[in-house]
């Protein structure tokens, strides 16, 4: 078996191998896509907390004042923003429960696969 | 055309992979050329079959470029690979235990074979296979259970074929008589990637051997110089 290329290189399977796989979309892939899903939940959690934190400090800032007559638009802008800062803190928490419930889900189906296994393996073997 | 110059049918390049946040693989780098047979050899916990994963798309590596052919295929799903050629017969052979010998091979029919093509193909490989037809896979012996995984896994028509452990837990005769079969499907021209713990038998049918350790291929070579390294590797002198 020194050089069993040509033997294979004129195979049909392998020609057909060869168009199979030039079919095939690679998407990139990405490892632990969980992973991806947590942090972007944590950074959004963070951003939208100090979103909010930083709009709650504004609020108690001087207001603007033209002519004497005070500008309330600021206020509603900081109380726009706050909500905004809300908004994704609680998306940010939905993205952190959904990818840690996905692995504990994942984890529990492994448990339940083995234990099947096993169980299999030993009505097989009595 | 020479081994050299042709393009490998499976690549992997600069592979990082792990287990959530255990990395496995620290940069595996390994070519499988068009009808050769490779052994990748290494102890328990080198990242042997996390290799495998990786090369069937079970794993989705962290880094690096698995190629097929040339052509990148990151993110494929593992039954688009298994579709185009690419068989893996894992460690502990993935058959059904709970089902019969002729119901198992009657599972790989989806792949667009004929029942009676399967049949006919896995019992003039095997013939001790149609002894034992109508018999529980799980009751079978381990010997006979890898004959049945590779059985299966050729009813595929797989272009590449992957072998995790397939000495595992048998006798030297039947590790014999199976990589007989692995010689005899690498003489048609069937590239093969053997992922082994104990070498002796795999070396005798390998184009190409490879020692991994600690996540990392340390030493690629022909057989017979891998041979002679394998004892210093496995007892850590190397």
């Amino acid at each position: 078996m020194s050089d069993t290329t040509d033997a294979a290189g004129d195979s049909s399977r392998l020609e057909d191998f060869h168009q199979e796989v030039a079919k095939l979309r690679a998407s990139g892939g990405r490892a632990n896509p969980d992973r991806w899903v947590f942090r972007i939940g944590l950074i959004l959690t963070i951003a939208g907390l100090a979103f909010t934190v930083a709009s709650y400090i504004l609020t108690g800032q001087p207001y603007d004042t033209e002519g004497g007559n005070l500008h309330q638009s600021n206020h509603l802008d900081l109380i726009v923003s706050a909500i905004f800062g809300l908004s994704l803190t609680l998306v940010g928490l939905v993205m952190i429960t959904i990818s840690s419930f996905r692995r504990f889900m994942r984890y529990w189906l492994v448990r339940l696969v083995y234990e099947y296994r096993e169980q299999t393996d030993r009505v097989v073997g009595g | 055309m020479s081994t050299e110059s042709a393009t490998p049918l499976l690549e992997l390049v600069g592979i990082r992979a792990g287990y959530g946040t255990i990395d496995v693989l620290h940069g595996v780098d390994l070519r499988v050329m068009p009808g050769q047979v490779y052994a990748l050899l290494g102890p328990n916990g080198a990242g042997k079959t996390t290799t495998l994963g990786v090369a069937s798309g079970q794993i989705q590596p962290h880094a690096g470029s698995v190629l097929l052919d040339g052509h990148e295929v990151n993110g494929v799903s593992p039954d688009s690979l298994a579709r185009a050629g690419v068989c893996l017969i894992p460690e502990g052979r993935g058959i059904f235990p709970n089902l019969t010998v002729a119901e198992n091979l009657r599972m790989c029919t989806y792949a667009g074979v004929s029942y009676k093509q399967v049949q006919e193909r896995s019992f003039a490989q095997f013939p001790r296979l149609q002894e034992r037809r109508n018999q529980m896979a799980g009751t079978l012996s381990g010997g006979e259970q890898q004959m049945l995984a590779m059985s299966r896994a050729m009813a595929t028509d797989p272009a590449l074929l992957m072998l995790d452990e397939l000495s595992m837990g048998l006798a030297p005769i039947i590790v014999e008589e199976l990589y007989e079969q692995v010689a005899t499907l690498a003489e048609a021209g069937l590239s093969i990637l053997i992922v082994e713990q104990f070498a002796q038998a795999v070396l005798g049918v390998a184009n190409e051997a490879a020692i991994m350790l600690h996540g990392r291929i340390q030493r690629t070579g022909p057989p017979e110089e891998i041979a002679e390294e394998l004892t210093a590797a496995y007892l850590g002198m190397s």
